[in-house]
């Protein structure tokens, strides 16, 4: 029988009033675990509209009141496309495990006693409350769907079971 | 005491960097880099992979964390128990940045100028920081050829209006060093004057606490300063006074690796408050030492390699200010 259990799951959608905000999902773990599995997706990734795309740098620039020649990392076709940049990270019971600041929009995250992700910290996976965090930095399409699942592994607790 | 070469601002896979920890400091050593802080943003998840593999034994590299927070980028270096980002807001950074420093930390301002959003995630500073010394560094430099662009241009100038409020931020050069930068490209070097110490990250701290720290793209820079029978270097300060300025310029250590940035040295300046020439002195070739002499040294005094690179007239070192009360 597994012992997969899900522990946490949400569908929402982003939009650009949502930047620059945490959304925080508590959740709780019963029993240790052995091993938690955290996928993450979200679509879409890229802004694909040139015309406007071209509007938000070349004003980001002017924003800045920055050096068109030198400030933007090269030519500007080098920052096409814009994208969306969502983040996550996660605590237990109150303590910091990591962040996945990464620009993939699709990330496959394992924690587990001796070994996790790049981004987290290996350790016990203690009962308790959790809390899971979509850091939302930057939107910039109409709108994007978010998807977050995580999902736990018992840690072997037959040997003291009644 | 002793100069060594570190890159302050690093990122790897466990953000959004290209390498390991293990490649990052390989990539160092090659670079001929002495000492890194690891840096990734909002985790410090690779310090577990440098002790795991004892990579901070056969390399020096400092404890960090950027908080990449939505109103600005803090490199926050050696907190001795974790301050969260996240509620990081422009309003309440005087009191997240007395906690990093209550937690044992140093708090620096990364790219202050940067371009932000759309372009780059909450790179540009946005914060109200109300009390500036509560900031402890700047990177006056960041990114590839670092003295050419705008961004860096307006850092060198708020650092120099908060030198002369008397708030003396210890600059720094922060590559931001993501693993997938053209080497060939030139790019920016902090020197930290370490004091002997077990731990590299308090070593590291003592010095960007204290001042004791230079940018470069290249040459090595010495400054010593003496007034009133005493003496001096970067960092340090002296009662005002006539000064004697004694400066060398040192060609050898990392040549291998900007000797193709296509650099050369024109000019010594001494620089002081309000950013104004106090003087100067052609360059006189590597490892010479020049004396300059300033009638009434006061208020603070840095001094300035300049010259061309790839043809442009810029800064090739900067150093961190002798101060004078």
């Amino acid at each position: 029988m597994s012992r997969e259990i899900i522990l946490l799951e949400k569908e929402f959608v982003l939009t650009p009033k949502d930047c620059k905000t945490n959304v925080f999902f508590e959740f709780s773990v019963s029993d240790e675990l052995s091993h938690m599995f955290i996928d993450i997706g979200y679509e879409p990734k890229f802004f694909y509209d040139f015309d406007k795309s071209m509007e938000l740098i070349i004003g980001c620039v002017e924003k800045y009141d920055l050096d068109k020649k030198t400030d933007m990392y090269g030519p500007i076709e080098n920052l096409l496309p814009l994208s969306n940049m969502v983040t996550f990270s996660l605590d237990m019971n109150v303590s910091y495990r990591g962040a996945a600041h990464r620009h993939s929009n699709c990330q496959h995250l394992v924690l587990a006693e001796k070994s996790a992700s790049a981004g987290f910290m290996a350790g016990r996976l203690e009962q308790g409350l959790w809390r899971a965090a979509v850091n939302v930095c930057s939107v910039i399409t109409e709108s994007c769907f978010y998807r977050l699942k995580i999902t736990g592994i018992k840690a072997n607790t037959e040997a003291g079971a009644l | 005491m002793k100069w060594v070469a570190c890159e302050l601002h690093t990122h790897t896979v466990h953000s959004d960097g290209q390498l390991s920890v293990g490649g990052l400091v390989n990539r160092a050593k090659s670079l001929g880099l002495e000492m890194i802080a690891l840096t990734d943003h909002n985790t410090n998840s690779g310090l577990a992979e440098l002790d795991n593999q004892r990579l901070s034994v056969s390399f020096p590299v400092i404890r960090g964390i950027e908080w990449t927070t939505y109103f600005g980028h803090v490199l926050v270096i050696g907190s001795k128990k974790y301050v969260d980002w996240r509620d990081v807001v422009p309003h309440n950074i005087d009191e997240k940045l007395t906690m990093v420093h209550d937690a044992g930390g140093l708090a620096g301002v990364a790219h202050p100028y940067a371009l932000g959003d759309p372009v780059c995630c909450s790179c540009h500073w946005e914060f109200y920081l109300k009390d500036w010394g509560l900031a402890d560094f700047i990177e006056i430099w960041s990114g590839s050829l670092p003295q050419l662009v705008m961004r860096n241009k307006k850092a060198i100038k708020k650092w120099t209006s908060l030198l002369d409020k008397e708030i003396y931020l210890t600059a720094i050069s922060g590559r931001d060093w993501h693993g997938d930068e053209d080497d060939t490209k030139p790019f920016g070097v902090t020197y930290l004057m370490l004091d002997e110490m077990v731990d590299v990250t308090e070593a590291a701290k003592d010095a960007l606490k204290n001042h004791r720290a230079y940018v470069t793209v290249g040459p090595t820079v010495s400054l010593s300063a003496s007034s009133n029978g005493k003496n001096t270097g970067i960092g340090g300060t002296l009662l005002r006074g006539e000064t004697t300025f004694r400066i060398a310029v040192g060609g050898e250590h990392r040549k291998e690796i900007w000797r193709n940035f296509d650099l050369v040295p024109q000019k010594i300046v001494l620089v002081g408050v309000g950013g104004r020439e106090l003087s100067s002195a052609d360059f006189v070739g590597y490892e010479n030492e020049m004396i300059i002499t300033v009638p009434e040294a006061s208020g603070w005094v840095r001094m300035e390699l300049r010259g061309t690179m790839r043809g442009e007239e810029c800064a090739l070192a900067v150093t961190n200010p002798i101060t004078f009360e």
